[in-house]
């Protein structure tokens, strides 16, 4: 491959005789130009990809304002046409978003009525391509403008929240979205943060979703849904908009910065898990945030080192304090967003010492850098150690059990988990779940190819977020054994990177391919092909088809098992005994209890193994007694589906359980429940019973048995 | 001077007609904008307190620190310079909801409002007292590029269009598409004191016991009901048969007397239809007599 002409990308503005990129865009007579290699990059479309940012060429403020301040009025004609143009393609991307949102709806009401199949799938995503495909297709295009793109974006950024709030327009029904709504109802109702949260024991510690939900709560008086909605769609919008920036001021294009956002919205997770009220969903705009913050902060401090005073100027401090707030934000959010920022700013502070020949300017730029990387460090070693030490233990199983799956792979001691088993997606989406992984391997060891002999004139940051990026490929393995939650989560971080090494590649391949219109259209079908492609792949992996789609309820499916039976006794219960009693329930009744009920739901481990009471005919132990009496609690919950059903997520109470939910209880260890004098059934329906526990009765002995005298330790003829 | 266009120029010159520079009209327009949320927060009719408060609340506080930090000058990129206003409003609230909660306050309207009339007010006065060479120098933090090309920000109303369209496709589709029929069921419970039972309940030994009860159907069918209690085995009180519509619920109770002579009698409320002899909800309460006999 023949190196590009030098000036390629330097030039920002047309020279004279040369016919500028986009032939609508001509010199209008007596206009004034900026010089080449004076106007930024970030200003059009000849901006240069994968090229030397040169001093005084990268989009700094300074250069803009130059830019800025010496272009005068527009033509009208060149500004009609364009707008003529663009309106019809706009009526045309708007209307087919619009119907998007019809196929949406049609198919999450079929789902929802219809028996099971692959009607309401089929409907779903041809919602989902009606919207994404022409958004893609615009975002690829070399005409679009700057203003369109970020329209775009803006537009996508909203139409990934629809499916999700299709799947729940009224209320939360996932798992960690009950849990973030029932701490945020908690802190609202005693007005204190750090609330205690036995859905999801690791949310009082993070307490900045809660905080920011019950502020603008208090302001505006809205319910928690509504507040926690208008948060999400924004936070949405303000993710694409961060990459954009980001990657507009790394690669000094737009159209790379609007296809970096398209590649970052088909993260795994954008669609569903981050649109969730959880407390991901806001740190992860913060982070992005934090590291666009970063990056400017970098470019402010490299090109104008040279005139002295650096630290003191105003971009400097004021890009600096927007990455300080964006990072505390996540700081007080979310524990894995908070380590990740911290890995990439030090990324981003080694980037210049050691891709860049050891100058001042890269030293300054290092330096500066590394301050603020110490400052978020620092913060969130603080917080760690001061205010969540519980997040250690609640995060090591995750990331040791994915090491040590892998390991087990590798030693063939596992055949890793089998994928889609018994799994009722349509097969072109197990399809795209494979092809996926596949097109970002091809697409980056090209793109690693292509810029080979440009690592070190790339912008450092580039490097820093690109390795970023290619921890994406480090994560593949551990997705095939079963603790692949911390490789899962990772990919919402890793596709920052893989955005920043792609989008400049697939501009590059396209300009060089524009000169002939069949291979460029072939260019455009295989990107496009390939972000669909991930677009599907990556939402068959983040989500299953009982989060994806309502329908008939299923045991132990979290959002399915949420039915207006449970939700009836969790609110009779509210209502009639009270809030925060300690409560014994199974996962699925207990999401149900602790979120609607407002009670404390109990946390079932190998220390308090509350499973004994459903699991077992027998009695449970004296330990497990007396702690239940110790810990004060006053009722158990059951859910009578248990011992007919295997739970679809895998687990009665919690992982690791006795017969890791692969064994249904027997009907006897129900049984038993009715006939022992300490626990009295007071509430009852087709599929759920309540009962008052009164283990001060544990040795009573009742006049007319129904029970198995081994059960009734009070009673002579058991000893 | 420089002059970026037209759209800037005239605005500026309106406002030097009133006497106003551009950072006094901004500053003007912030204190305003966080008067109306501090006032509206009060408003007791929730939609206009709502309609007034969400979108200044979620843009003001990061507009207050764009604006000291020379965000809002010249020349500034209006769209991405809003989401950023977003994003540290968002961080904003969190960090204030701790400082008030370090501080041993209350999350409440008052404390909210007050903390962000705080940070308003204070970074609108720090940015007027900086001096007027240090302001000179004041670059945007997300400055507008411009190009030949390029055009001011004009897609608003596309997309307001757009929101608007799928807005009201998605409120048609969900209020006259198909919506799932809620899975049936039946529920008994314990009502009144009997609800809050700590559990055993002492009776003396052959009085009169009201049970109270309540049933809910929960299906989309009428159904008749046969309501009976048994006390260790034995029929307790009289049968009731109750009828039920649709999503109707039943209270009421049933009285019977405690016989017998165990200590520890179990009382069972059976539901189940009238033809069947299958019971589909049950209670049932731990009954004490307290006979000479029994132990305390």
């Amino acid at each position: 491959m023949s190196k590009p002409p030098a000036h390629r990308g330097r030039r920002l503005t047309p020279g004279p005789g040369r016919r500028p990129a986009n032939p609508r865009a001509r010199r209008p007579p007596g206009r004034r130009l900026v010089p080449a290699g004076k106007l930024t990059a970030a200003a059009g479309e000849e901006a240069g990809i994968l090229s030397p940012p040169v001093p005084g060429t990268v989009a700094t403020p300074a250069t803009e304002h130059a830019a800025a301040v010496q272009i005068g009025k527009r033509p009208r004609g060149v500004l009609s046409r364009l707008r003529s143009t663009s309106l019809l393609i706009m009526v045309a991307t708007g209307s087919s978003i619009v119907l998007g949102a019809a196929f949406l709806t049609v198919a999450y009401s079929v789902a929802a009525t219809k028996p099971p199949g692959q009607l309401e799938f089929t409907l779903f995503w041809v919602g989902e391509l009606l919207a994404f495909v022409p958004i893609a297709i615009r975002l690829l295009t070399a005409g679009a403008s700057r203003s369109e793109r970020l329209a775009l974006l803006t537009a996508l950024g909203l139409f990934a929240f629809v499916a999700m709030l299709l799947r729940s327009p009224t209320a939360e029904i996932f798992h960690d979205a009950l849990a973030h709504w029932t701490a945020a109802q908690e802190v609202f109702s005693t007005g204190k943060l750090f609330q205690p949260d036995t859905l999801l024991h690791i949310v009082q510690y993070y307490p900045g979703l809660s905080a920011l939900t019950v502020s603008l709560r208090e302001i505006t008086r809205l319910s928690t849904f509504q507040v926690g909605t208008a948060e999400i769609w924004l936070l949405h919008v303000a993710s694409l908009v961060g990459i954009f920036i980001l990657v507009e001021r790394l690669t000094t294009s737009h159209r790379a910065a609007g296809i970096a956002a398209l590649i970052y919205s088909v993260n795994p997770a954008f669609f569903f898990f981050d649109s969730q009220f959880a407390y991901e969903s806001l740190a992860v705009p913060m982070f992005i945030w934090a590291v666009t913050a970063a990056v400017v902060l970098q470019q402010h401090l490299r090109t104008s080192s040279r005139q002295g005073a650096v630290y003191l100027r105003q971009p400097v401090i004021s890009w600096f304090l927007v990455a300080i707030l964006a990072a505390a934000a996540c700081i007080v959010t979310h524990h894995i967003t908070t380590w990740t920022l911290v890995g990439a700013l030090v990324l981003l502070c080694a980037a210049p010492m050691v891709w860049r020949p050891r100058t001042r300017s890269s030293r300054r730029t290092a330096a500066g850098t590394a301050v603020l990387a110490a400052c978020v460090a620092l913060g969130a070693a603080a917080w760690l150690v001061l205010v969540a030490p519980a997040t250690l233990a609640y995060v090591a199983p995750h990331v040791i059990g994915g090491i040590q799956g892998v390991l087990a792979i590798l030693t063939r001691h596992s055949s890793g988990r089998q994928l889609f088993k018994a799994s009722p997606l349509p097969e072109y989406q197990k399809l795209a779940a494979y092809g996926g992984p596949a097109f970002l391997i091809a697409a980056c060891a090209a793109a690693v190819w292509f810029g080979r002999h440009r690592i070190r004139r790339l912008p450092p940051a580039a490097t820093a977020l690109g390795i970023l990026g290619l921890l994406y490929f480090g994560a593949l393995p551990v997705m095939l054994t079963a603790q692949n939650e911390g490789a899962r989560r990772s990919q919402t971080f890793t596709f920052v990177g893989l955005a920043v090494i792609l989008a400049p590649f697939f501009v590059l391949l396209l300009r060089r391919s524009a000169s002939r219109p069949g291979l460029n259209l072939l260019a455009r079908a295989a990107i496009l092909l390939g972000v669909v492609t991930l677009l599907v792949g990556n939402m068959t992996i983040d989500i299953d088809v009982y989060y994806q789609f309502p329908g008939p309820s299923v045991y132990g499916a979290d959002t399915r098992s949420l039915s207006p039976e449970v939700i009836a006794m969790a609110d009779w219960f509210r209502a009639n005994v009270g809030r925060g009693h300690r409560i014994v329930a199974p996962r699925d009744l207990g999401l149900a209890m602790g979120s609607y009920g407002a009670q404390t739901v109990s946390a079932a481990s190998y220390g308090f193994p509350v499973w004994q009471i459903y699991f077992s005919p027998s009695l449970p132990s004296a330990q497990l007694l007396g702690e239940l009496a110790a810990s004060d609690y006053g009722y158990v919950a059951v859910d009578t589906k248990m011992y007919h059903n295997l739970p679809e997520v895998g687990a009665y109470f919690t992982a690791g359980e006795p017969g890791d939910g692969q064994v249904i209880p027997p009907i006897s260890a129900l049984r038993k429940l009715s006939g022992l004098p300490w626990l009295t059934e007071i509430y009852s329906s087709t599929n759920y019973r309540l009962y008052r526990l009164d283990l001060k009765e544990l040795r009573a002995c009742p006049a007319y048995r129904t029970v198995s005298a081994t059960l009734l330790p009070g009673c002579p003829s058991s000893g | 001077m420089p002059r970026l266009s037209n759209r800037v120029r005239n605005p500026a010159s309106r406002l030097s007609q009133l006497g106003l520079t551009r950072d006094r009209a901004l500053a003007g327009s912030l204190l305003l904008a966080a008067a109306i949320v501090s006032g509206a927060a009060f408003v007791p009719v929730e939609t206009v307190r709502a309609l007034l408060t969400l979108g200044p609340a979620l843009v003001l506080p990061g507009a207050a620190l764009l604006f000291l930090m020379g965000g809002l000058s010249r020349g500034y990129d209006r769209y991405p310079s809003l989401i950023l206003a977003v994003i540290l409003s968002i961080a904003f609230y969190p960090l204030a909801a701790l400082t008030v909660y370090g501080l041993g306050g209350r999350l409440a309207p008052r404390s909210i409002v007050t903390a962000l009339d705080i940070w308003v007010v204070g970074l609108v006065v720090i940015r007027l007292l900086l001096p007027a060479r240090v302001l000179a120098r004041h670059r945007p933090l997300l400055m507008r590029p411009q190009a030949l090309a390029e055009s001011p920000w004009r897609w608003t109303t596309w997309l307001l269009a757009v929101m608007l369209a799928g807005a009201a496709v998605i409120g048609l589709g969900i209020t006259k598409l198909p919506q799932p029929a809620p899975q049936p069921y039946l529920a008994l419970h314990f009502t009144g004191t009997w609800a809050k039972t700590s559990g055993v309940r002492s009776v003396p030994p052959n009085a009169a016991v009201t049970v109270p009860l309540s049933i809910n159907n929960g299906s989309r069918e009428s159904t008749k009901l046969l309501v009976q209690a048994s006390l260790d085995g034995r029929p307790f009180g009289y049968s009731r048969v109750v009828a039920l519509t649709p999503h109707e619920s039943w209270y009421g109770s049933l009285a019977g007397t405690v016989t017998g002579d165990g200590c520890l009698q179990q009382l069972v409320v059976q539901v189940r239809r009238p033809s069947s002899s299958t019971t589909l909800v049950s209670l049932d309460m731990w009954l004490s007599l307290q006979l000479k006999t029994c132990k305390a």
